[in-house]
């Protein structure tokens, strides 16, 4: 059932998309190019470089048009493509909007514990060699 | 507030081209200077969507959302990123499904790379003076950095050990 692994597959993508929409891309492309033949790789690359140039987040203009294309693909008419594409583009955040739901709630409660306080301690200066890695892989194609 | 909250993150997910990092010095702007957020919680939600799995403009949004107006908030932000470019996107699919390699849309990109890489570089030097850090604090991150770059390391090891560090900080 097409939709059913289309949706596994964009959830996945959403929990192990840690390093940002550039990092995605090669997952998406590894899951949906390579494992289940659903594109060739022509399409995926001419489908990230519109989805590069036209505005939004790449991840998310990727994964609206991945399930689209997916869909279109397999024979089924466009209404029906633009709903996966829909349900594509929701369930790839979502994962990641479902932790900070957690942790934004239960922040309040952690901000004052000892451990938190450190962890976050060493987390804040480590973001900006997060930020750093992507301006990097930016440069360098 | 809800709609103006939502119009916000929709400008942004319209205006964010390539990576949503080159959109932290727009978000700190609107959000700042508006005073919704202070610039301290800003940085806080800053490293935290960089140690979370990510669409970084999705996930900013849902934790600005949250502080501002709880749940509702949250799910408004976030669906406010998302908008503008699923329709913009389907419009290309549904209608311009012929548009192959479009060269000078390639090279256009191409041209805005620099730009965007500068937007991604300008808030570090903002956010490392709003840690006020010591040298001591600036080699890990050095040291992580160095280990993506030139040992390809993936970010999520860096998370995690990270997540170790502050840990085992705490047990002495």
């Amino acid at each position: 059932m097409i939709f059913i692994q289309l949706i596994w597959v964009f959830l996945k993508i959403g929990i192990l998309g840690f390093g940002g929409g550039y990092a995605m891309l090669s997952l998406i492309q590894n899951k949906v190019v390579r494992n289940h033949q659903w594109m060739s790789n022509k399409e995926f690359t001419d489908l990230v470089a519109i989805s590069q140039s036209t505005p939004g987040p790449i991840g998310i203009n990727t994964a609206t048009f991945v399930g689209y294309k997916v869909i279109e693909n397999a024979g089924y008419n466009p209404f029906i493509a633009s709903i996966a594409s829909l349900f594509s583009t929701i369930i790839v955040c979502l994962p990641a909007f479902i932790l900070i739901l957690l942790l934004s709630y239960s922040i309040q409660k952690f901000r004052k514990n000892f451990y938190f306080k450190n962890i976050l301690g060493v987390l804040k200066p480590m973001s900006l060699a997060l930020i750093g890695y992507v301006a990097y892989s930016l440069i360098t194609p | 507030m809800s709609k103006n909250l939502f119009l916000l993150f929709t400008k942004i997910g319209l205006f964010t081209i390539g990576g949503g990092h080159a959109m932290i010095p727009l978000i700190e702007k609107e959000i700042v200077d508006k005073k919704w957020i202070d610039s301290d919680t800003f940085h806080e939600i800053i490293s935290i969507t960089e140690s979370l799995p990510r669409v970084f403009a999705t996930n900013i949004a849902a934790l600005v959302g949250y502080r501002l107006k709880g749940i509702k908030g949250s799910i408004l932000a976030a669906l406010g990123t998302i908008i503008a470019p699923l329709i913009i996107i389907l419009l290309i699919a549904l209608f311009f499904n012929q548009f192959q390699e479009n060269l000078w849309i390639d090279k256009a990109f191409k041209g805005l790379r620099p730009a965007v890489v500068a937007l991604i570089i300008s808030p570090l030097y903002s956010i490392a003076k709003a840690q006020k850090l010591s040298f001591k604090r600036t080699l890990l991150p050095l040291l992580a950095l160095a280990s993506m770059i030139f040992l390809s390391i993936s970010p999520i090891w860096i998370i995690l050990a990270t997540l170790l560090i502050g840990f085992l900080y705490s047990l002495k």
